[in-house]
């Protein structure tokens, strides 16, 4: 038993590190238990959490974008600015075929060019910024409308439209690993490249793809933001990139690829995203905030590389 | 025996679930070339890891030179005199001969280092050793016997008195063997123990005074050379009798299903034509670097061909991409199982399915882990899989069971052409006749194979025919009584 519970704690720290987490808010801060709280936590994770989503599917197929930083706010800034002049539904349109195009970028430059993809999309990344920056003069650009604005801030039974958004993302980000080919083509070219070339995936396209739907899903997420905040900056979501990859991580998607579930990186998004609430709850001065969440997630990736390690040792020696 | 050396005195070493080593003891002379074999699992690299520092034994003394050792760790083991050279080798490629030698102890005290010291002093060890190598050349321009001759200088460089080499010939041939033996051979000469680990047991007769055998984590026997014969060995090292090394077959060969014509590609593959037949084993043998890999990637797509063309059943075809070749029937088992056969990571059923995932997906065109589960099963019948059970991730396979699912991999995506790149490397005696069954098994079933090997044993015990290579070129072809290792190796050197 005890066994069985120590074998648990180590394949599922991150739901270790949520209790934890919850034993010290009902400890010290019993009045975060709230369904207010419950609330918020799940309207701060659900824009991220969309990018993170596409971005598990990216680690497991053993890619990494940091470009998803950029893609982001610069669909905020565009809706808001192409929203009043087209409609909202043609502006959507062309948003997402935007983030599609740099997606297929990357894509282009990974799988075609065989560059390494940190490089790449730290490049895009920065030209997307250039880009954004000029096209707002470095101003947010409000984003006023009724109907964005119902979407934006509604709910079902205090559910957020938007929350409800991510949780269909998660279902499907699922489904798409685990039942069709396209998803077990992601895990075999992210766990061994040349053994699922051999094997006659295309594995080229794979790589492509990885891009690209992270390209979509990030310029969705930024829809998404501009509804809930009503503008469009490019400040919004420009710290998305480390923060879905250390959700992805924390939940125990392995960054050398191969492996991996959405519903732990779900997991990681609750850790991360409750992180952030304790610390406005309990007032922490806000660069120290930045420093403990950095600090926390060293921790954990180092915990877990520490039982790979051991795991692996385990396996040598028999 | 002569002056005791090494001594290990009741080594126990338990990990979850296994006894690795169970009151182990062991004892090497002075000078004394000592082989230690066993099947893969038997301890021997446990043993090794002890010896060298890397594990702690859970109970026991090891003793060197007469005195109690404590290796914490491989650092200290070198000091008192054990180094060890491993099958993968311990040198960074991107730095020179000398960088390597010394590497660790390249600074002296607040000095910058002097190159022109650390050259001399290699280059000074490397005449010591009639090693004739440019110290300055990078590593990774050398090739592997120089690389492991570069280990020893390392190994002496910090006084070693005994050296354990890991399996230091799987990646030789027979010629680069040759000097591996020499080196050895002058080894003892200077006094140092050698203790050699391989699975090629013909090796072990050529050059070790005694030999060790470990199965299950207990010593077996320990016994001189010359008084034991290769039958003897192979049985106490599986713990039963075996018939025979190699299973005989008796298949007729028919059409020509494969036809190469006249591929190139740069210098290591020039204008190779051959032909396969249904049923046939068809062995491409030659040295390390003579362009048999080079030449089956182009085969399956992996590579492609400058000029040259392929006839698959009659039909032309134009080899673009691993796909290609394997909608057309032909593909390649590599060398390397775990870096290009497998997906470690993943279950067996998912390692089986991965060519074919159209076949395993229901009628809503999902995937199905129960017929992906059915399918696989097959396999574990026909091929003897041995895993507890279907969904086992790869990585927890012995070596044979491994090769046993690339097998039914390539199986399941209908493959008729199947390329062996060496199919027994790294396989323990027991497992080895388990696939040479499988490969016969196949060609009965009317399936071709075409086998790289540089076990010459295996070359000659299981091809129809064998190919020679020589730097890019067919060398010579041999059939039926023609094939024997002195003819291959004529070939093969020239």
């Amino acid at each position: 038993m005890i066994k069985r519970v120590s074998k648990f704690c180590k394949s599922y720290l991150v739901i270790v590190c949520i209790a934890v987490l919850l034993v010290f808010m009902a400890i010290f801060y019993p009045s975060y238990f709230s369904f207010s709280t419950f609330k918020g936590l799940l309207i701060q994770i659900s824009v991220y959490g969309i990018v993170a989503c596409a971005m598990t599917i990216a680690i497991i197929g053993g890619e990494f974008d940091l470009s998803v930083g950029s893609i982001l706010p610069f669909s905020t800034l565009l809706f808001a600015y192409l929203m009043p002049k087209i409609g909202i539904f043609p502006s959507i349109l062309l948003i997402l075929i935007m983030g599609g195009v740099i997606g297929a970028v990357n894509g282009f430059f990974v799988s075609v060019l065989k560059l390494n993809a940190f490089i790449v999309t730290l490049s895009t990344m920065l030209a997307v910024e250039g880009i954004m920056l000029t096209f707002c003069d470095g101003m947010p650009i409000p984003a006023v409308n009724k109907a964005t604005r119902a979407f934006g801030t509604g709910n079902i039974g205090g559910i957020a439209y938007i929350a409800i958004i991510f949780f269909i993302f998660v279902l499907v980000t699922h489904f798409v690993l685990t039942k069709t080919s396209f998803g077990r083509n992601v895990f075999a070219t992210g766990g061994n490249y040349n053994v699922a070339e051999y094997a006659g995936i295309s594995v080229k396209k794979i790589k492509f793809l990885l891009f690209v739907i992270l390209g979509f899903a990030s310029a969705f997420a930024g829809i998404l933001l501009t509804c809930r905040l009503q503008a469009g900056s490019p400040l919004y979501g420009s710290d998305v990139s480390m923060s879905v990859v250390s959700a992805t991580v924390l939940g125990g998607t392995s960054l050398s690829g191969g492996r991996g579930s959405v519903f732990r990186t779900f997991l990681g998004m609750i850790f991360i995203g409750m992180l952030s609430q304790i610390f406005t709850h309990i007032n922490a001065y806000a660069y120290l905030q930045q420093l403990i969440q950095g600090a926390v997630v060293v921790a954990i990736v180092i915990l877990d590389a520490w039982n790979n390690r051991k795991r692996e040792d385990e396996l040598a020696g028999i | 025996m002569s002056d005791v050396i090494l001594e290990m005195k009741n080594i126990t070493k338990r990990f979850p679930g296994v006894v690795a080593l169970d009151d182990v003891s062991f004892c090497v002379g002075k000078g004394e070339i000592r082989a230690l074999v066993g099947e893969n699992g038997a301890g021997k690299s446990t043993l090794m890891k002890i010896l060298n520092g890397a594990y702690s034994a859970d109970s026991g003394e090891i003793w060197m030179h007469g005195k109690r050792v404590m290796n914490k760790n491989p650092l200290e083991a070198q000091h008192n005199g054990l180094s060890i050279i491993y099958q993968e080798f311990n040198l960074v490629p991107s730095l020179s001969v000398a960088e390597n030698i010394f590497i660790g102890r390249l600074k002296q005290g607040r000095k910058a280092i002097d190159w022109k010291d650390i050259y001399k002093k290699a280059e000074e060890l490397m005449h010591n050793l009639n090693y004739d190598i440019d110290v300055r050349e990078t590593v990774e321009n050398l090739s592997v016997a120089q690389k492991q001759m570069i280990e020893i200088t390392k190994a002496l460089s910090v006084d070693a008195k005994v050296i354990i080499m890991d399996e230091p010939s799987a990646v030789l041939t027979e010629n680069e063997l040759r000097k591996l033996f020499d080196i050895v051979l002058d080894l003892k000469s200077k006094g140092i123990t050698v203790i050699y680990i391989s699975h090629r047991l013909e090796e072990i007769f050529q050059i070790c005074d005694s030999v060790t055998v470990l199965r299950d984590g207990q010593i077996i026997d320990t016994s001189e050379i010359k008084d034991t014969t290769k039958q003897q060995l192979i049985e106490k090292m599986v713990g039963r009798k075996l018939e025979q090394e190699f299973p005989t077959r008796n298949v007729e060969l028919g059409e020509t299903v494969l036809k190469v014509n006249a591929l190139n590609r740069g210098n290591k593959v020039k204008n190779i034509s051959f032909e396969l037949r249904k049923g046939e084993i068809l062995g491409l043998a030659g040295l390390v670097g003579a362009g048999r890999t080079e030449t089956v990637r182009l085969l399956v797509g992996a590579d492609r061909a400058v000029s040259g063309n392929l006839e698959i059943k009659g039909q032309n075809v134009n080899m673009k991409s691993p796909l290609e070749a394997k909608r057309s029937g032909i593909v390649l088992l590599p060398e390397d199982r775990k870096t290009q056969g497998l997906l470690l990571e993943m279950p067996i059923t998912q390692n089986i399915s991965v060519v074919g995932l159209e076949k395993v997906k229901n009628k809503f065109r999902l995937l199905s882990r129960g017929t992906e589960k059915e399918e696989a099963m097959k396999y574990f019948k026909t091929l003897k899989i041995k895993a507890p059970s279907a969904t086992q991730r790869v990585s927890f396979l012995s070596g044979g069971n491994q090769q046993k699912v690339v097998i039914a991999k390539w199986l399941f995506s209908g493959a008729d052409i199947l390329i062996f790149d060496e199919p027994t490397r790294g396989i323990d005696v027991g497992a080895k006749y388990e696939i040479y069954m499988v490969m016969n098994e196949l060609v009965a079933q009317g399936k071709s194979i075409i086998m790289i090997s540089s076990d010459m044993n295996e070359v000659v015990a299981m091809s129809d025919r064998v190919i020679v290579m020589h730097d890019g070129e067919i060398r010579g072809e041999l059939e039926g009584a023609e094939i024997n290792p002195e003819s291959v190796l004529k070939y093969a050197i020239e």
